[in-house]
């Protein structure tokens, strides 16, 4: 498996509004291993999460995330990396089938990848002309996972995946955790289900915006 | 990026399509002001002819701003700009794309507006090559520097309010200058040399190249 496969975040700070959310955290994930975080609300999970696709910027610290390097590749990982937050990032007053066309225009991948997928979720039937202001919580979660498959990241980064998602859509979702594992991309998972541990393969306990085990007190700066 | 860009533009319009904010809204909102202004002066017609050039480019701003202020809050909606992110999609993609589908509002609103008032005030046409340019310009003026505080404000709870106070300094000069542009157009005049013209047109290629430059930091902001 190439090094570059890999995530390895060492002494990561990041500050939201004067906020150290995540700090001094360290944290090394091999390709094809899938880590479960675990910690209260406020833990620094969902920042963890976002700043490893991307979307939030290293204040000190420095990673390596599939070869990117942070701070300064961040636009490069989010084309790499795939994140199912709180949120759908859907068009409310497109359908179903255009949210799913936009994100084909936009991952530039062949019809067939999201037709593949919508049919994998069950949005193609009654719910593909849609309009996704008229759906569920869950009928939502299942058409943005079937944008996220069809984009087949290599980083999977997942806020409360089982969050309003059925039985038979977690069992899915956990399915194709394992598939993407076993071809070599990694799964880090934040939840407080714990049902979701089920497919982890490693633990890792947060707290006050680091991993357990290794708690600093805030220093000045990183609250300023 | 052309590609995105024009995925980007094409969805701006389908949301336009489905929500028809522009058309039950904007388009609308703009003949009443022209139908205020018009009962407001009374049928003094030589008046309402001089201040047409002026009154119909601030009416195409502040409705603009409305367009601008459309154009984010659906963003705002499930982080959906956060999405189009985390597809790899590069900020100038979104910004081109963007651009183009509040162009075509405007250039509606802007054919709407015109007619509003040529049946109103009645004002004379020499020039409608000069006319036509100017509007153009404008338009990507206004489009491209309400886009990127449009970015700015939206993450900001006060933001869409904040928006006309950011906005409407920074596009007074392209207001004036397109309005100075149409009053030249109403003799034939010079025509597309007009001076006024190549000022439209400097701000023009100025504020595209800045809000091109600037929409990335403004979005990622």
């Amino acid at each position: 498996m190439p090094a570059d496969d890999s995530v390895s975040l060492s002494s990561v700070t990041v500050t939201l509004a004067g906020f150290p959310a995540l700090l001094n955290l360290t944290l090394e994930v091999k390709a094809g291993e899938t880590v479960f975080l675990r910690g209260p609300n406020g833990a620094g999970k969902t920042t963890l999460l976002r700043t490893l696709a991307g979307l939030e910027k290293l204040t000190r610290g420095r990673a390596r995330v599939l070869g990117v390097e942070l701070p300064g590749g961040e636009r490069s990982l989010r084309a790499l990396a795939g994140m199912m937050g709180t949120r759908s990032h859907l068009y409310e007053d497109l359908t179903v089938s255009e949210n799913l066309d936009l994100a084909r225009r936009l991952l530039l991948v062949p019809s067939s990848r999201i037709d593949d997928a919508a049919e994998l979720f069950g949005v193609r039937g009654r719910l593909w002309r849609q309009r996704v202001a008229s759906l569920s919580a869950g009928q939502k979660r299942r058409v943005a996972l079937a944008a996220l498959v069809a984009k087949n990241p290599r980083l999977w980064l997942l806020d409360e995946p089982h969050s309003s998602l059925d039985a038979s859509g977690r069992e899915l979702l956990d399915k194709l955790l394992v598939e993407a594992t076993r071809r070599g991309a990694i799964a880090i998972v934040a939840s407080h289900e714990a049902d979701a541990a089920s497919a982890a393969g490693r633990v890792v306990d947060m707290v006050g915006g680091t991993t357990r085990g290794a708690i600093p007190r805030p220093s000045p700066e990183a609250q300023a | 990026m052309i590609r995105r860009a024009w995925a980007v533009a094409r969805k701006d319009m389908l949301i336009e399509f489905r929500s028809k904010v522009a058309l039950n809204q904007v388009i609308p909102f703009a003949l009443a002001v022209l139908l205020t202004f018009g009962f407001a002066l009374d049928t003094r017609d030589r008046l309402l002819a001089e201040i047409a050039p002026g009154l119909f480019w601030v009416v195409v701003l502040f409705s603009s701003l409305y367009l601008i202020s459309r154009s984010f809050r659906v963003e705002r909606e499930n982080s959906a700009m956060e999405g189009l992110v985390l597809y790899g999609v590069d900020p100038m993609a979104i910004f081109l794309g963007k651009l183009a589908a509040l162009a075509v509002q405007m250039f509606v609103l802007e054919a709407v507006a015109a007619a509003g008032i040529a049946v109103l005030f009645n004002p004379p046409v020499g020039s409608l090559g000069l006319l036509a340019i100017s509007a153009v310009a404008a338009t990507l003026a206004i489009g491209s520097i309400g886009l990127v505080y449009g970015a700015l404000s939206s993450s900001e709870h006060s933001g869409e309010s904040l928006l006309p106070l950011l906005v409407i300094p920074v596009l007074a000069p392209i207001v004036i200058s397109a309005a100075k542009c149409w009053s030249d157009a109403e003799s034939a005049g010079t025509g597309i040399y007009d001076p006024w013209l190549k000022i439209v047109a400097i701000f023009s290629v100025v504020f595209l190249a800045v809000g091109a430059a600037a929409f990335g930091p403004a979005m990622e902001d």
